[in-house]
């Protein structure tokens, strides 16, 4: 394709959208329009993915041990646990540190500890899961695996709350897709079928050039360009209006619900998901245009 | 030029055209007649390939265009200018941009479209309205435009359908004057029209043609 090609098709694809301005208007409103619900689910979707991995990353073994090791003991137990292929850390706590952490955490009741005598708590290790097992299959086994350790007491993690946890991630992970999915087929069909619109319009014109001698790619590749020109300015504004909202919200947040919520937060769409926008945008303009005047190239 | 032998041509077993036999030499203006529905304007598609099924042979410079695929029809349209009764000009570009495209369908480069733009527009008495729309040109100066549009790039064969059809006598007359200077040039030209007056005036080669078959030819 020559240079002269080239400026010709981008020269006509823009002269073709300042010809059909209005259309073009309606075009890139509605892709925004349905490219914004699409935003809005993506924004509640990946923040709720954020809370509940941030629960994920609670999720822990405490692995109580018998009295009277010697150090020596507690580090083979240490190695032996670090060796699971799930551990991704395991943090001592010595009887000492857990009775003085336990009487932080009373720090108001102190008196009631006074009557203890020896230190009653047992020492322990705190395990944390690697993202990969962090489910309530691969929790419980290793806790299991814990407990024949020798020099292991006992081990808790919390069990029923894993377990919850797990079928709500499950179900979200379900949930998501299936309201995705449906949102990404509306818009799929409603971006398509708008850009098909803005090459109906000019069905007479696409024949006309054949008639002259045009090839098919000669007509075609400024229709292609100004598919992909549409859809890329639709996303891009309704990413634009969606931070619009966003910023707006949460001022409004920040200040009527701040003291209700804390330090609840909600984040925008990620780059790389700004980046599929954008590109999905482009690639339905594409398309839309592509399965459009390839159908009113046959004179 | 252009042969046609046996062609005949259906539309959904309606026959539009009967056992057509012809032949048009290079440099001559041929006139097609016919009441409507006699089938002048099924065969000028024929020959510009806007209708691709038909029985018979088709030899246009020596190359049947039955053979032709899908892609090489351009190249076969570029060497043939088509004037349509209803002009087919684009509407939302400018006279200029109209006569302008056919030269950008070949590569032309700019400077030289310019100049043949503006040349052929200037020849047909329209250099005062390059950058009208056809919407606000009349009828006559839409013809002469898409007539602009037909001869710019020299083609070898002009073919008309009707170009003064919705024209008064004079401005007809005005049109067919400016086919006649082409067809001077070295042209073939083949003008499909049922206006008794001009077939008259011009004295050129009529071909009538009724219910789709040749009842006249010289």
């Amino acid at each position: 394709m020559s240079l002269y090609n080239i400026t010709h098709f981008i020269e006509e694809a823009l002269n073709n959208i300042r010809r059909n301005a209005f259309v073009t208007v309606i075009t890139v409103g509605t892709i925004a329009l349905s490219f914004l619900i699409l935003g809005v689910f993506l924004i509640i979707f990946s923040n709720l993915k954020d809370i509940t991995s941030s629960w994920q990353e609670q999720i822990q073994i405490v692995a109580y041990l018998k009295e009277g090791l010697s150090s020596a003991d507690i580090t083979s137990l240490e190695e032996k646990i670090r060796a699971e292929r799930e551990v991704s850390s395991a943090h001592f706590i010595s009887k000492d540190k857990a009775l003085s952490e336990f009487k932080k955490d009373l720090a108001n009741q102190t008196g009631l500890l006074d009557g203890l005598g020896e230190n009653p708590l047992p020492a322990y290790f705190e395990v944390k899961i690697k993202k990969a097992y962090q489910d309530s299959g691969a929790v419980s086994s290793l806790a299991e695996r814990f407990k024949k350790i020798k020099g292991i007491e006992d081990v808790q993690y919390g069990q029923e709350w894993v377990e919850n946890l797990s079928s709500f991630l499950d179900l979200m992970v379900i949930a998501g897709l299936v309201v995705g999915g449906l949102v990404s087929l509306a818009v799929i069909l409603i971006v398509s079928n708008t850009v098909k619109l803005t090459v109906y319009a000019r069905a007479e014109d696409i024949e006309i050039m054949k008639l002259i001698g045009a090839t098919d790619w000669f007509v075609k590749i400024p229709f292609l360009i100004e598919g992909v020109v549409i859809g890329l300015v639709g996303a891009f504004l309704s990413i634009a209006i969606l931070f619009g909202i966003y910023q707006l919200l949460m001022q409004r947040l920040s200040l009527n619900a701040g003291i209700l919520l804390g330090k609840f937060s909600i984040a925008f769409l990620s780059w790389p998901d700004i980046a599929i926008l954008l590109f999905a945008g482009m690639l339905l303009g594409l398309f839309g245009s592509f399965v459009s005047v390839g159908r009113f190239l046959k004179v | 030029m252009i042969q046609m032998f046996h062609v005949s041509k259906y539309y959904d077993n309606y026959p539009a055209l009967r056992d057509i036999s012809l032949e048009i030499n290079k440099g001559e203006f041929i006139f097609i007649t016919g009441p409507s529905g006699a089938g002048k304007s099924t065969l000028l598609k024929l020959l510009f390939c806007a209708e691709r099924s038909y029985e018979g042979q088709i030899l246009i410079q020596g190359r049947n265009i039955a053979r032709l695929s899908d892609s090489k029809i351009p190249y076969l349209r570029r060497n043939m200018g088509v004037v349509f009764q209803d002009y087919k000009l684009l509407q939302h570009r400018t006279i200029y941009e109209n006569v302008a495209f056919t030269l950008k369908v070949i590569g032309m480069p700019r400077s030289e479209i310019k100049r043949k733009a503006y040349f052929v527009l200037k020849q047909l008495g329209l250099e005062h309205k390059l950058d009208s729309f056809p919407i606000k040109l009349s009828g006559g100066e839409q013809q002469r435009a898409a007539i602009a549009r037909a001869i710019v790039n020299e083609p070898a064969i002009l073919i008309a359908d009707e170009p003064t059809g919705n024209l008064d006598y004079n401005l007809s007359m005005e049109i067919f004057e400016i086919l006649k200077d082409i067809n001077v040039r070295g042209t073939t030209v083949i003008v499909a029209t049922h206006n008794r007056e001009v077939l008259n005036k011009m004295q050129r080669r009529i071909i009538a043609l009724e219910k789709g078959k040749i009842v006249s030819n010289g």
